[in-house]
């Protein structure tokens, strides 16, 4: 039998990096019996939290790269541990000794040569828009849409961004694009465990908020608004952040967008992680969707606080997981057990993983992956 | 009330407990039985005989059909004879003419499926009821004097506590306190979880309105060692060890007597940590503020005499005895320390200290800014729980002569997370291992105390009740003098080895200090050894013996707002008992026919219920006899008397013989039909 003896010097050092509040977990396992990984193999979050207490190693440390920070765990946690920052802390020191995955190295190396974590060339930024484009920010509009990196490179799903675009334009919205030198929102190297990068990304893009005379910022992605929201503000940028489907909600109930046209689809809606756990948003989603014209709509038995990731956050967005693993691929299944021919989201991550999932299990004809601005889009028309 | 000498009319009322019994019983067959038995006037079925509308229907047939006995046929006596009993006085019918057939837990409860046979046991237990009550006789309840005084055993926080409340509410009290000063185990306490005042600050709270108000008498360094008697009247005999110091003295010149005073003494508190002087005051500011002598320990040198003087200083003072006579007793006399055995978890090794030692060195330690135990600086505290508590039979070796105890202790989880938060807050680089079974921070406000030992970084590791931690010698290595391994359930089950400067021990509290009056009082004992009270939900503060309350640890573990609360329950139990002029004692007891009693003392000897039954001699037309005496405040009517009298001289007042062999013989008769 082996004998463990604790090495408290790890715990103190992860309660200096961010992992305050780790001695708070009793032990009782809810985290564990609430993750999503436990539906497709073993994984003891307790038993992660329990190392950390201790500085033992983790019993199988492929599983410190594997949590998707949902934040299902945290928001059932009756002591409120924040799990989620002692993973993440565990992984900025697991990496300052063994590094990063494979697929992480990619990504932060692209994240520091080109400032997004897809190795987009900078001035593509807002190839999305099309020519002649949209005009960038200059300070004479009221909002700033920075529109998250992997929809602005990903050139297979650019309607998203487009249905938004179009959306603030046809309610008359004054706004401006992020102008190419805006950077990644710094999520992915922020949840990986790299705090000095994601600050140093972070500090970029506030400078440029400020340098522009940005007040309001609109986020395409709820991980860029989480960032805005919660991070920014402690390297000084003090912008009114939200998430586009927030402003969109209060432009229907403005009566500056009416939805006329039907929208013939029976649509379930997604909840991304961090647009509902990690930011309350659960209501203007589902209040968007109840303006669509002739659209049906219908919940699956997990949503809102309950709802399963789609694996793409905590990283998951840039690690390959065996098929069975696929969390994305369970909601999709779940998603077409309600009979629904549409899944909605409101997240490039949530999107992109979905439309991955489609493939994956040959449901093209069955279902389609869209994102709440485009079904919005859908029942307002091109033109106003 | 109803002549219990005309010819008696009965009514018969059965009770389906809504289908408890009618489920099993035919009711209805019952009923129709009980109608064709000698004297019975009326017979009827009801789904609830306990409830206001049945109860109105005897009430309007003693009214109504002039019934002069009544028999219910329903649950066990013990749960609602006294409510039928109840039911006969309101409808003007004396209450001892009643009587009760229990064919719930004597037949449909047994007899489940057995329809037939089953509803044939309750006609006879009908009919035996029947045939008793028609030679029932009115009776009523014994007079008695009470008291107005109540005796206290105990001078701890429950004592103080049901003291002060007995005062309060007009009872006159002695209280007898064992040692030389008031407050007990929680004057050694240190700081409270959350009120963060020390245990003695709460005691002398207490002590102060005991010591003030006139209606109570303390007697410290006192200890009850005779008492007798029963509700109302019982008398104690109390011997009062010397005190030697005959009151409050110059603290100056008192302090210059104790450090001239040349005997150590090793206290019993905290296990033998703390020591005092032969002249000593426990602590500054203990109560009652007079020195006292420890005459085991004191050579009479005289020292002090020198210092304090003669009128202050009394080194030939003799114990005395007094006699104390109360209606009621409360019994405050609180637990003992857990004191562990050799070996157990590492007892014996320096280092190793129990949690009142911790607390005791703590309090010692001032503004020291490291901890020193053993004279070691502590960087590495353990903490094992449940040390003496939930003892599991083969997993604890007992030592001869001591016995398990399998109890929770309650307040030590709290205490020894309250305790280790307070020293992870004074000692920054201490780190505390908190080795438990479980957490059971229970009481109100306890699971902060628990979510704060988190905040502040506590460790807790979970070792299976089947293998405690082993405490052994630390390894060169170790940099420790002690290593603790434990089976951490809450590291898969893996060894976790800790090295150690210091192993406290949490003891827990262990039965003990009543063994006198639980003798002499006949008091009923639980078999982990706290006294047992009447009922744990009912009756939480009473004890069989009628007239004794138990407050606190006596009866189980508790924490101290447990122990006051249940102070105060017992004070106001013992009140209502003690304010009143006289008490109604069941009339239902031995009563001697001196014509038959021949005085051979044969009941005397059988008799559970010391002082109940004796022999006197009195004078009978002209010449001395001897004749059985019933003391009817003390018989429970238990009837070992009636069976041992070879004269038929003595019977039991509503179960006499002639009673019984009525009531036997119907219930054996030949079946009717």
């Amino acid at each position: 039998m082996t004998v463990i003896e604790p090495f408290l010097e790890i715990p103190d050092s992860l309660v200096e990096s961010g992992g305050d509040g780790l001695n708070l977990c009793y032990q009782c396992g809810t985290c564990t019996a609430l993750c999503p990984w436990s539906l497709v193999r073993p994984f003891n979050v307790r038993g992660i939290v329990r190392s950390a207490q201790l500085g033992l190693d983790v019993e199988d440390g492929e599983d410190l790269w594997r949590c998707v920070t949902c934040g299902t765990c945290v928001a059932n946690c009756p002591r409120e541990v924040p799990i989620i920052n002692v993973v993440r802390s565990m992984r900025a020191m697991t990496a300052s000794s063994g590094g990063y995955p494979m697929t992480i190295r990619s990504m932060r190396s692209s994240q520091q040569q080109y400032g997004n974590p897809w190795q987009g060339p900078p001035e593509a930024r807002n190839a999305w828009a099309g020519t002649p484009g949209l005009p960038v920010f200059d300070g004479s509009q009221e909002w700033l849409l920075y529109v998250c990196c992997t929809s602005c490179y990903d050139v297979a799903a650019r309607g998203p961004a487009q249905a938004l675009a179009s959306l603030l334009s046809a309610a008359g919205v004054s706004f401006g694009l992020a102008p190419a030198t805006a950077v990644c929102c710094g999520c992915s190297v922020r949840e990986t465990g790299d705090a000095e990068l994601t600050e140093s990304l972070g500090r970029r893009n506030v400078a440029l908020f400020r340098e522009l005379g940005a007040r309001k910022v609109l986020a395409s992605s709820p991980h860029c608004f989480n960032a805005f929201r919660k991070d920014y503000p402690a390297w000084g940028g003090e912008v009114e952040a939200a998430h586009y489907v927030t402003l969109l909600d209060e432009l229907l109930a403005a009566d500056r967008l009416r939805p006329t046209r039907p929208v013939r689809r029976k649509v379930t809606y997604h909840d991304p992680c961090y647009l509902g756990r990690h930011n309350g948003v659960y209501d203007p989603p589902r209040r968007l969707l109840a303006r669509l014209p002739e659209a049906q709509v219908v919940e699956m038995p997990r949503n809102r606080e309950l709802s399963l990731c789609c694996g793409g956050g905590g990283g998951g967005m840039f690690m390959d997981r065996p098929k069975g693993e696929r969390f994305a691929n369970l909601r999709l299944q779940e998603a077409l057990d309600t009979g629904a021919d549409t899944l909605a989201t409101a997240c490039a991550y949530c999107h992109a993983m979905f439309r991955d999932a489609v493939r994956v299990m040959g449901v093209e004809d069955r279902i389609a992956v869209v994102d709440l601005a485009e079904l919005l889009a859908e029942a307002i028309g091109e033109t106003r | 009330m109803g002549a219990s000498d005309a010819a008696p009319r009965i009514g018969i009322y059965v009770c389906h407990c809504g289908g408890n019994i009618s489920d099993v019983v035919d009711c209805a067959a019952v009923v129709q039985a009980a109608a064709d038995f000698p004297h019975v006037a009326v017979a009827r079925e009801h789904s609830f005989m306990c409830s206001d509308a049945a109860q109105t229907v005897i009430i309007d047939d003693i009214r109504n059909l002039g019934l002069n006995r009544v028999v219910v046929a329903s649950c066990s006596p013990s749960l609602h004879a006294t409510t039928f009993r109840s039911t006969c006085e309101r409808g003007g019918l004396n209450p001892y003419l009643y009587e009760h057939a229990n064919i719930r837990e004597q037949v449909s409860w047994v007899h489940g499926g057995q329809h037939a046979s089953a509803t044939a046991k309750a006609v006879r237990l009908v009919r035996a009821a029947a045939a008793k009550v028609a030679l029932l006789t009115a009776e009523r309840p014994i007079e008695a004097p009470v008291r107005r005084h109540a005796l206290v055993v105990g001078g701890g926080v429950a004592g103080l506590c049901a003291a002060g409340n007995l005062a309060e509410a007009g009872v006159d009290v002695t209280l007898v306190e064992r040692s030389p000063f008031l407050g007990g185990h929680a004057t050694e306490l240190g700081k409270l979880a959350r009120i963060h005042v020390t245990g003695r600050e709460v005691t002398a709270a207490l002590a102060h309105v005991v010591l003030a108000d006139p209606h109570v008498r303390v007697l410290t360094n006192a200890e009850v060692v005779r008492i007798g008697g029963h509700l109302g009247d019982f008398e104690a005999t109390v011997r009062v060890r010397p005190r030697g110091i005959r009151g409050p003295v110059e603290p100056d010149r008192l302090r210059a007597a104790i450090d001239a005073c040349p005997e150590e003494v090793v206290g019993k508190v905290g296990h033998g940590t703390r020591t005092h002087k032969a002249l000593y005051l426990l602590y500054d500011g203990c109560l009652p503020a007079v020195a006292a002598i420890d005459f085991d320990r004191c050579t009479r040198c005289g020292r002090c005499v020198e210092i304090l003087g003669r009128d202050a200083v009394d080194l030939d003072e003799p114990a005395r005895e007094e006699t104390v006579q109360v209606g009621g007793v409360v019994v405050a006399t609180g637990f003992e320390q857990y004191e562990p055995y050799v070996d157990e978890f590492g007892w014996g090794k320096p280092g190793v200290v129990t949690l009142p030692q911790l607390i005791q060195i703590l309090h010692e330690t001032g503004d020291a800014k490291t901890l020193t135990i053993a004279g070691r600086t502590v960087r590495n505290l353990v903490m094992i729980h449940c040390v003496g508590s939930r003892q599991i039979d083969g997993v604890h070796q007992i030592p001869e002569g001591r016995t398990l105890n399998p109890q929770c202790s309650r307040m030590c989880c709290t205490a020894a997370i309250y305790n280790s938060t307070e020293l992870r807050a004074r000692f920054a680089d201490l780190r505390v291992y908190q080795l438990v079974r479980d957490v059971r921070t229970y009481g109100r406000h306890h699971e902060q105390c628990y979510q704060r030992a988190s905040e502040q970084r506590l460790l807790f590791f979970k070792y299976p009740d089947h293998e405690p931690p082993v405490v052994s010698d630390g390894l060169p290595s170790d940099d420790a003098p002690l290593a603790v391994t434990v089976q951490d359930q809450f590291t898969r089950g893996q060894t976790v080895r800790l090295p150690a400067d210091a192993v406290v021990l949490v003891t827990g509290m262990a039965p003990g200090g009543a063994a006198t009056l639980i003798e002499q009082l006949k008091l009923a004992v639980g078999a982990d050894g706290f006294l047992r009270e009447v009922h744990p939900k009912l009756r939480p503060v009473e004890l069989a013996v009628q007239g004794v309350m138990v407050a606190g640890t006596a009866q189980s573990p508790m924490a101290i707002e447990e122990s006051t609360a249940a102070a105060a329950a017992a004070a106001v139990k013992a009140a209502k008992l003690l304010t009143r002029e006289t008490l109604s004692l069941d009339p239902q007891v031995a009563r001697v026919d001196p014509a038959r009693c021949e005085g051979t003392g044969r009941c005397v000897e059988q008799c559970a219920y010391g002082g109940a039954l004796q022999v006197v001699e009195r004078t009978e037309s002209g010449r001395t006899v001897r004749r059985a005496e019933v003391n009817e405040a003390l018989c429970k009517g238990c009837g070992a008397c009636v069976a041992v009298c070879p004269h038929n001289a003595i019977d039991v007042v509503g179960s006499t013989l002639a009673q019984l062999y009525a009531s036997v013989d119907a219930l054996t008769a030949q079946e009717v039909a």
